[in-house]
């Protein structure tokens, strides 16, 4: 993408001789504040610091404090999105989560998980309508895809249970909410479904 | 009385309670609703009636736009990118996109007017303020940025019987050719057609609320072979890469800066606000919480970050709750006859309008949901798609207002501010 420079001015307009601004002595900062660069470098300070930062790995010692949440099913990552979203703050959500080796029983459908390259699976039963959009994108371990395929057969849909790293969780202001488990082992799969 | 008008049957039912909405994709998210310019309403693709080896994609912006809007009629955002992206190998990422970018002149900025007399061509003198455009087309495998048009006209607003005695003659000297591409960029009649009356406690009973009003269209005609993979026409239609996939955007700066004594400045990467493959899917589909997020985001990732609401939809349910419409409910499978249709040939599923462009497929052929033509009544197709009850559903409007031409551009003249 390119940076497009102004279209209409100047980036930092020259301050007007004796304006207010010229017969005041000011400081650097203070004349990069009362200049469009300055605003320019703090709203790229801000953005810098938005509300959509995806960084995932969160600092050692945070991972030290982080709860054990082996037993956290998906309801319990619903609930804390929705208090992320009515906060509007979703880094402790993902810092939380993030790294978490996770065992979760969900519904691989067979059309949407059909590829151990292209698989994505639903974390609750059909709900008539669907509370939440986002469909965990799962990364097997190896050889694991194939006992899933083996236990699943051609079935549309399948119950799974599997545990394993929640890798990817996006959750910010701007983007949906999407996740992705890695090295995920497949603990049981049958073809009686939830519902 | 409120109703939604089953079409096979011909039955009327009474209602009592909201849906979501159902123009295309007018104003159907919250920021966007905010941002008219860069609203994506509407995509159409469609193999060329005229020459089977040329695919033809329109792409409208700017909703419901009353004719007599002056004096400062709509027009392009100049600081937005309009993109026509083309997916086409199967795996839901652009391939091509098709790029337009805008510039505004005025002539004479010591007046008022949009012109200043009669308007006999796009030369004329008495057209105060013009548009222009580059097209650019862009391959996201070999990073090559062809500038395919520069300086294009984008045709004027059709003010009035006084301004424009002979609108669309005019109009049509915005059609520009460059090595075999079509464009046309400008207000045009709004083709889609469905009762709005949808809003006001579902009462659907066939009014034509679309009619008489404009949108800002852009039409391209391109050769099949330049954007097909590997640059030829496929042969065999049950390829996956003999269907391309087609989604329409819109993007603007990430910041813009307002100053007190002039315009404002932009600078930043482009951030996509706006998108669009299959009609209604943002609308009926996606919940209000996530709307302004799918447009964000891109059709590669529609699975992993809405997934569930496809499978899941909240449309059969409230077809039954207000309607008594006889929906059944959603399997335990989900509705993966609806994921069938967003993966044709086995491509990735996505809101991509997918369209076989493989030897022997023809104008006859374009059709919902193998592309879209101007005239299909997609709200009727998917109304009765997500109800999956067996019989139809309509909303009572089955045509536009004005007929769509033939030729190039194919959407119907707009109408007029003063007729």
């Amino acid at each position: 993408m390119r940076t497009r420079l102004p279209r209409r001015s100047s980036l930092a307009a020259p301050t007007r001789p004796g304006s207010p601004a010229a017969s005041v002595p000011l400081s650097g900062a203070a004349v990069l504040l009362r200049t469009g660069l300055g605003f320019v470098l703090i709203v790229a300070l801000l953005a810098g610091c938005g509300r959509d930062d995806t960084r995932s790995a969160p600092l050692q010692r945070d991972v030290a404090a982080r709860p054990d949440l082996s037993k956290a099913t998906q309801a319990d990552l619903a609930r804390e999105v929705d208090e992320a979203e009515r906060r509007g703050t979703w880094r402790e959500v993902r810092d939380r989560w993030i790294g978490q080796h996770l065992h979760w029983t969900v519904t691989r459908h067979k059309a949407l998980c059909d590829a151990e390259t292209a698989c994505n699976v639903a974390p609750f039963p059909i709900q008539r309508p669907a509370h939440y959009g986002w469909m965990p994108g799962v990364k097997f371990a190896p050889g694991e895809f194939a006992k899933l395929t083996a236990a699943c057969g051609n079935a549309a849909v399948c119950e799974v249970e599997l545990d394993g790293t929640l890798g990817e969780l996006v959750l910010s202001a701007e983007q949906p909410v999407s996740l992705q488990f890695k090295n995920v082992r497949v603990l049981r799969a049958t073809t009686s479904v939830r519902s | 009385m409120k109703k939604l008008i089953f079409s096979a049957a011909g039955l009327s039912i009474a209602a009592g309670a909201a849906i979501t909405a159902m123009a295309s994709s007018h104003r159907e998210a919250p920021m966007i609703g905010e941002d008219q310019f860069a609203d994506n309403t509407d995509v159409y693709a469609f193999i060329s009636p005229s020459d089977s080896n040329k695919l033809v994609m329109v792409a409208n912006y700017v909703p419901l736009l009353l004719p007599a809007s002056g004096p400062n009629f709509y027009r392009f955002s100049e600081d937005a990118r309009y993109e026509i992206n083309i997916d086409n190998d199967g795996d839901a990422i652009a391939d091509i996109t098709y790029r337009y970018e805008f510039d505004t002149a005025v002539k004479n900025g010591n007046t008022f007017l949009y012109n200043v007399g009669a308007v006999d061509s796009l030369s004329s003198p008495n057209l105060n303020v013009t548009q222009t455009y580059t097209l650019w087309k862009i391959d996201h495998h070999s990073g090559d940025r062809t500038k395919v048009m520069e300086g294009a006209p984008v045709a004027p607003w059709n003010v009035g019987k006084r301004s424009f005695p002979n609108y669309e003659p005019v109009a049509l000297q915005a059609v520009r050719d460059a090595n075999g591409t079509r464009s046309f960029a400008g207000p045009r009649d709004e083709p889609f057609f469905v009762d709005l009356h949808v809003f006001d406690l579902l009462g659907v009973a066939g009014a034509p609320t679309t009619d008489g009003v404009n949108v800002m269209s852009l039409v391209l005609e391109v050769p099949i072979a330049e954007i097909a993979a590997g640059g030829a026409r496929p042969a065999s239609a049950g390829d996956p890469t003999s269907v391309v996939g087609i989604y329409a955007s819109a993007s603007r700066p990430q910041v813009r800066i307002l100053r007190k004594s002039r315009g404002s400045d932009d600078y930043g990467k482009y951030i996509q606000v706006s998108r669009l493959g299959w009609p209604l899917v943002n609308e009926v589909i996606i919940p209000l919480k996530d709307k302004d997020k799918y447009n964000r985001s891109a059709p590669k990732d529609d699975v992993a970050n809405f997934g569930a609401y496809i499978l899941d939809p909240e449309v059969p349910k409230l077809l039954n709750l207000v309607l008594n419409a006889g929906c059944p409910a959603t399997p335990a499978g989900g509705r993966v006859d609806i994921v069938g249709l967003l993966a044709p040939n086995g491509t990735t599923p996505a809101d991509l309008l997918r369209i076989n462009i493989a030897q022997g497929q023809t104008n006859a052929q374009s059709h919902f949901p193998n592309g879209r033509a101007l005239a299909d009544d997609v709200t009727d197709t998917l109304l009765t798609v997500a109800c999956n009850s067996g019989g139809a559903i309509g909303d009572g409007v089955n045509a536009n207002d004005k007929e769509f031409t033939t030729t190039f551009p194919y959407l119907a003249s707009p109408h007029s501010g003063n007729p």
